[in-house]
């Protein structure tokens, strides 16, 4: 199994990281959406998330349902150690690869 | 804010809620549904929130995603075998294919849809073949029996009254009398002045019908041997709809019929067109009040032995059964009656019996031979349409056999690989079904829309959709099965291997046969529908069509008519002609002004004649013509627009005293002399004394000039024109005096309608003017719905041909497409772009003419069985010749287009494409 992260595995992960107990699909796409300025399809959450679990890098359980979700149960996120050790190795590389480079690519 | 406005959109859902795997399913739509509530629709409004949701969806149903390995808590999600997969498949493959599934779908969907709208036109009549009558039960129209069979057997008021009063069989027995042409009444509205197609009913007719009024109350039931103190009618729906300005306060008002005054009491349903009352009725009232209404006009000449009064005929009567008693017994009950009213009231013509036609039997009408052609020609469209998709899929499975060996290499089952490909055709036609229920919903519309008066409400019926769909349905496991058990046989080997190598030659042989097959196919149902069409066109309405024109005013004159006691003399209405015409003629805008009273769009009052010629009747071998006798104004020809095809046209000079001259029509000159030029000649004209001593007496006539008549006029009278002023002084009356005016003008005709009518009435506030309106108007008005009818059949047969277009195109394009590689490999070789353009321009070429040659005797095989038996003499090269040359164009574009582009492209890039 691939251990290296693509570019929306980290920003579900770290988007699931966020929000702590509160990582559910909407949470998901609204944090990326708030701190990068785009907007991935629901479809592309839900891809990413389920390709995760595959993974084992992220767990997820049922919730409660709410009036405003048409009575739907959530299905909650939360990061497994693995996912935050896949999520330190990419984000490391990313910093090593930077690194020495113009200033404003250093820090991420 | 109501729940209902915020839901999501719930096609969209219940399509997530199915074809989502089931693990999914839930927390997706949850989210989904969450973020539409919360944040996209109250930023962004109803409308762009629906489309935000459809966008997700359909990212969703179509996203690539794996299989939830864990999933604690949800039982878990079927592996990749269900339904929903394959569907969601299906869904890709033909997102990727655009262009075919476009082209597909058009295709099937017209047809379905062509097809779907004729079922539930047909529905529509036998689910309602009385409209607006909610029911029909023992409905029947009685038929009196005589014993010589005449063709028009009238029955008396008086055997009416007997009849009625002695039988038991039906609750009420109505008689209906119609009104002649001639004896139509004149209504005046008050704006406007109009002669109206009107039939008498006794007083218990709407007892018997009971219709369902669309305003006011029907005709009170009423004594008809008594004379009615407070005269009444009902209108029809057209009538209300376009002369009384769909008022709904009409109930009440009063109108002058005869310049009687009568109160509308009610609007009849819209199509209220029962058993044999023309549907052209306008106006309805008790057959009391005729005495009143029909004061018998003048009818000089017009009395022949055996003809009766026109104030004491019924022309049809109307039953409606007992509970419990059939159709036999009241024709039995019925004959006797009639047995014995015998001769009593006729002696020349006793009654023998009765026969009974119970109303609502569709069998023989107009609707069903009318919908046969029709019937035919969207059968030909469902054919063409599924011949080309057929096609198309045949040509796409070929292509996809490498695709179809590489599953079944990897162990996949065949019939899973059936039921994959399967699955994505009946997608297709299922699809192709909905928007064809759609088009068919459109076509239904737009007749409502545009023929609001032409009767039944038109609207989908639930068989119609019902037989859509399994029609489509079938259509997509037909087209669907045999491809893919043809591509799943073969051996997978073969196949691999075929595809990256040897590939080009043996499917390039079935891409062939299969453009020689759609060309063939094309063409036949292309030629079926011409023709279809051209006999649909031909046989109806042309009679009056060549005269239609909106640069001609036409204006009836009737003098006969006496109106309030006022009579015009002949020389009065001489002079009041000429004074018109020379008024008229002043106006500005206003090319010339003639008068006729036979022409094809106006009055049509005319003297059967026989006509002949000196060396005909000397020989005495030959019957003489007939002919319909009619009078023409100096300049009538050019006024009216009707080509002259020899001669002149009547001039000034052609008065009273001067020599009888004559203008026939042309299938007259060509029974006269079938082989010689016809002016110059005399000819005989002479009305056929009925009476003893049966001697006909002929006025010489020199034939001055030839007019063009409609082609298909065999089964009518041809014309012959003469001179108003120079008429015997013994001819009817009519044909004397009541004349339309024609005027040809500078612009549209319609324009100048009012201003004509008023320099008239200056003259003479009394002379009755009816109808004053452009030709086209009025062949417009009568014909209706037989031009929707042509209209709607031309644009089926337009329709056909456009489908064989696409399709043709479609089929060789995609051929050529399929050889990208091939064209790739010869320009790398070092072949020239357009030596390569040249070969598959070619190639199209060749194998087009291989379709024809192939298609001719198809075409002349679905010709002939599209128009039945008997009729050879119609089977003409002409649309063969049309539909090879159109087919020929589109074949050359369609191998010249893609060659060119595919021999455009980088060759590595060519020889790379697969």
């Amino acid at each position: 199994v691939a251990r290296h992260l693509g570019e929306l595995e980290q920003l579900v992960l770290l988007a699931l990281i966020q929000l702590g107990d509160d990582g559910y699909g909407v949470g998901v796409q609204r944090e990326i959406a708030r701190r990068t300025g785009r907007d991935p399809s629901f479809a592309t959450v839900y891809t990413t998330l389920a390709r995760l679990e595959e993974k084992g890098l992220v767990e997820s359980r049922l919730g409660d349902a709410t009036r405003e979700r048409g009575g739907r149960r959530k299905r909650f996120f939360v990061v497994r150690p693995a996912g935050r050790r896949a999520l330190r190795e990419s984000l490391r590389a990313l910093r090593t690869m930077a690194r020495g480079l113009d200033p404003s690519l250093e820090t991420p | 804010m109501k729940p209902r406005r915020s839901a999501p959109p719930a096609l969209a859902a219940w399509l997530l809620g199915h074809l989502l795997p089931e693990g999914e399913r839930e927390s997706f739509l949850g989210d989904l549904e969450e973020s539409y509530r919360i944040a996209i629709l109250p930023s962004r409004g109803r409308r762009a929130a629906a489309r935000w949701y459809w966008g997700e969806a359909i990212r969703a149903l179509l996203a690539r995603r794996p299989g939830r390995a864990v999933d604690p808590n949800a039982p878990r999600g079927r592996p990749l075998t269900g339904t929903g997969s394959d569907l969601r498949y299906a869904v890709r493959q033909l997102v990727r294919s655009p262009l075919f599934a476009a082209i597909s779908i058009a295709l099937l969907s017209v047809g379905i849809g062509v097809n779907a709208a004729l079922v539930s036109v047909i529905d529509t009549r036998l689910a309602h073949p009385v409209a607006g009558v909610p029911s029909i039960d023992g409905l029947v129209e009685l038929e009196l029996q005589r014993i010589r069979g005449a063709n028009r057997p009238w029955t008396t008021f008086e055997e009416f009254l007997e009849l009625r009063d002695r039988q038991r069989a039906f609750d009420h027995l109505a008689a209906v009398a119609l009104t002649t042409f001639g004896e139509t009444p004149i209504v005046d509205l008050g704006d406007a002045t109009l002669e109206v197609a009107a039939v008498f009913v006794s007083g218990d007719y709407f007892a018997v019908m009971r219709p369902r009024m669309a305003l006011g109350s029907p005709l009170p039931v009423v004594d008809d041997r008594r004379a009615v103190a407070d005269p009444v009618a009902v209108v029809s729906y057209p009538f209300w709809r376009a002369r009384l300005g769909s008022d709904s306060a009409v109930i009440g008002r009063t109108v002058r019929v005869n310049r009687v005054p009568v109160t509308i009491v009610g609007v009849l349903p819209r199509g209220f067109e029962p058993g044999r009352v023309p549907h052209t009725v306008e106006l309805w009232l008790p057959l009391a009040m005729r005495p009143l209404i029909q004061s018998p006009p003048d009818r000089t000449g017009v009395t022949w032995p055996g003809r009766l009064p026109v104030e004491s005929v019924v022309d049809g009567m109307t039953g409606r059964l007992r509970p419990g008693v059939s159709v036999e017994q009241a024709t039995a009950a019925l004959g006797a009656i009639a047995a014995g009213i015998g001769g009593r009231f006729r002696p020349e013509m006793p009654l023998t019996g009765v026969a009974l036609h119970p109303l609502g039997d569709l069998s023989d009408s107009e609707l069903w031979s009318g919908s046969a052609i029709i019937g035919n020609v969207t059968l030909l469209i469902l054919l063409t349409a599924c011949a080309n998709v057929s096609i198309l899929l045949l040509g796409r499975a070929v292509i996809r056999r490498r695709e179809v060996a590489v599953r079944l290499a990897l162990g996949a089952r065949r019939s899973r690989v059936v039921r994959l490909l399967v699955v994505e055709s009946v997608l297709l036609a299922l699809l192709a079904g909905s928007a064809g229920i759609l088009v068919a919903h459109w076509i239904c519309e737009f007749f409502n829309a545009r023929f609001p008066g032409m009767g039944t409400d038109y609207a989908l019926s639930w068989r119609s959709v019902s037989v859509t769909l399994a029609f489509a349905a079938a259509t997509g496991i037909a087209f669907g099965l045999v491809p893919a058990l043809h591509a799943t046989r073969a051996s997978v080997g073969d196949a691999l291997k075929s595809g990256f190598s040897a590939t080009e030659r043996h499917s390039s042989r079935l891409q062939h046969s299969f453009v020689v097959a759609e060309v063939a196919l094309s063409m036949a149902l292309v030629c079926a529908a011409w023709l279809l069409v051209g006999a649909f066109r031909g046989a109806a309405y042309e009679q009056q069509a060549y005269a239609a024109s909106d640069r001609v005013l036409i204006a009836d004159i009737q003098f006969s008519r006496s109106q309030g006691g006022v009579m015009f003399t002949e020389q009065r209405a001489d002079a009041l002609l000429s004074e018109m015409r020379a008024r008229i003629a002043r106006r500005p805008g206003v090319e010339t002004v003639s008068f006729s009273s036979g022409h094809p769009l106006g009055i049509r009052n005319g003297n059967f004649v026989v006509v002949d010629s000196p060396e005909r009747t000397a020989s005495h071998a030959m019957e003489p013509v007939g002919a319909t006798l009619v009078t023409a104004d100096p300049d009538y020809f050019g006024t009216a627009g009707l080509r002259l095809r020899d001669g002149r046209d009547f001039t000034r000079t052609d008065s009273a005293g001067s020599p009888r001259v004559t203008v026939i029509g042309e299938h007259v000159a060509a029974r006269l002399w079938p082989d010689g030029r016809a002016v110059g000649r005399t000819v005989m004209v002479g009305r056929l004394a009925v009476q003893p001593p049966a001697d006909t007496v002929y006025m010489p006539h020199v034939v001055v000039g030839v007019v063009a008549e409609p082609s298909r006029s065999s089964r009518s009278l041809g014309s012959v024109y003469i001179p108003r002023l120079q008429l015997s002084p013994t001819a009817d009356p009519r044909v004397r005096r009541d004349v339309s005016l024609v005027v040809r003008t500078g612009g549209p005709a319609a324009g100048y309608a009012a201003a004509i009518v008023q320099e008239i009435h200056a003259l003479d506030p009394d002379v009755p003017v009816l109808d004053a309106a452009s030709a086209w108007q009025r062949y417009y008005e009568s014909n209706r719905e037989g031009i929707a009818m042509t209209n709607g059949i031309t644009l089926a047969g337009g329709i056909t041909l456009f489908m064989a277009c696409v399709g043709v195109y479609a089929v060789i394009a995609f051929g050529i497409n399929q050889r990208t590689r091939e064209i790739g490999i010869r320009m790398a070789l070092g072949a020239r772009r357009s030596q390569v353009v040249a070969l598959f321009f070619r190639d199209g070429l060749r194998l087009a003419l291989i379709g024809f040659v192939i298609g001719i005797p198809l075409s002349l095989l679905a010709m002939k069985l599209s128009l039945g038996s008997g009729s050879g003499e119609i089977l003409t090269p002409g649309p063969i010749a049309t539909v090879v040359g159109v087919l020929l164009v589109v074949t050359a574009v369609a191998s010249w287009l893609p060659a060119r582009r595919a021999a455009g492209v980088n060759p590595m890039e060519a020889a790379r494409s697969e």
